[in-house]
């Protein structure tokens, strides 16, 4: 009886929740091969745990609930690689010498008062030409910037729930959101947004 | 003198705690140096600016993430995650 039940939502389940989880996984990891074992393993965790699921909330919300650990878990595993604190120190004079003028009190190294899109209304901000040159952006982002700036402007979580899964000081966390920005900004006036 | 010149110059620090503040509370006496800063710096007022710009569109990505991502799995997958679950 279970298995009938099971095979028969796991199914409709796949049809209708694998691209928005695959979605969600690419704009958090940025690495296709990853993305599609983290969305099977997910999958997987669900089908065996079903007994978990109480249908309180609808199942999107406990896939991704699951699939969010299963994030996590892969964040952490890169970590032990390279931990972030190194990333950011290891980066720090290269990204610092590209944007400021340190001999110079710290004054941004290049003016960047022009009006790439400063006055844009928020339809086209919102529009599907913009999305685009936002998505290609984050995908630039360095994974390790990634998570966290991911986590915050997209899932909108707290800031001591990002840097205890990512395992980060809160200095760590506004340096990282900080380089975001600054990259994504010079990023967006590369590929010419000025309407 | 190097106080005023700290002020006037250190984009890096008020480009920072542009992000932080919205976040956390300032102290009066940074939020008062940002103010000065930025009455006067046309490349920080446009930086606040457009991290308010990107404020938006990181909303309506959040909100819009499964009719505009451009990421997509096949059908084959899906029909290869469902035998795999079937066998399981």
């Amino acid at each position: 009886m279970r298995d009938l039940i099971s095979t028969i939502n796991f199914n409709q389940w796949i049809d209708k929740h694998s691209d928005y989880l695959y979605a969600y996984t690419m704009l958090k990891i940025g690495h296709e091969e990853d993305a599609k074992d983290l969305l099977q393993e997910t999958f997987i965790a669900a089908y065996k745990n079903i007994e978990n699921f109480k249908g309180e909330s609808s199942e999107k919300t406990w896939l991704v609930s699951i699939l969010k650990n299963k994030i996590i878990d892969y964040y952490r595993k890169k970590a032990k690689e390279r931990p972030t604190n190194d990333y950011l120190n290891e980066t720090e004079d290269s990204f610092d010498k590209n944007f400021f003028n340190e001999n110079n009190y710290g004054r941004w190294k290049i003016d960047i008062d022009e009006n790439y899109f400063s006055n844009s209304t928020d339809s086209y901000l919102q529009g599907k030409e913009f999305q685009t040159y936002l998505t290609y952006c984050i995908d630039k982002l360095p994974l390790k910037l990634r998570s966290v700036f991911i986590a915050k402007y997209i899932d909108d979580e707290l800031a001591e729930n990002i840097c205890k899964e990512n395992e980060i000081t809160s200095s760590n966390y506004w340096t990282i959101l900080f380089r975001s920005k600054t990259l994504l900004r010079i990023c967006l006036e590369k590929k010419g947004i000025k309407p | 003198m190097n106080y005023f010149k700290k002020i006037f110059n250190n984009c890096h620090e008020v480009s920072m705690l542009s992000i932080k503040g919205k976040e956390e509370r300032l102290s009066f006496k940074t939020k008062a140096e940002m103010a000065l800063h930025i009455a006067f710096c046309k490349c920080c007022k446009n930086f606040v600016k457009q991290s308010n710009k990107m404020d938006t569109a990181f909303n309506a990505m959040s909100k819009n993430l499964e009719n505009q991502s451009p990421y997509k799995v096949s059908e084959a997958f899906k029909e290869a995650l469902k035998n795999k679950l079937n066998n399981l």
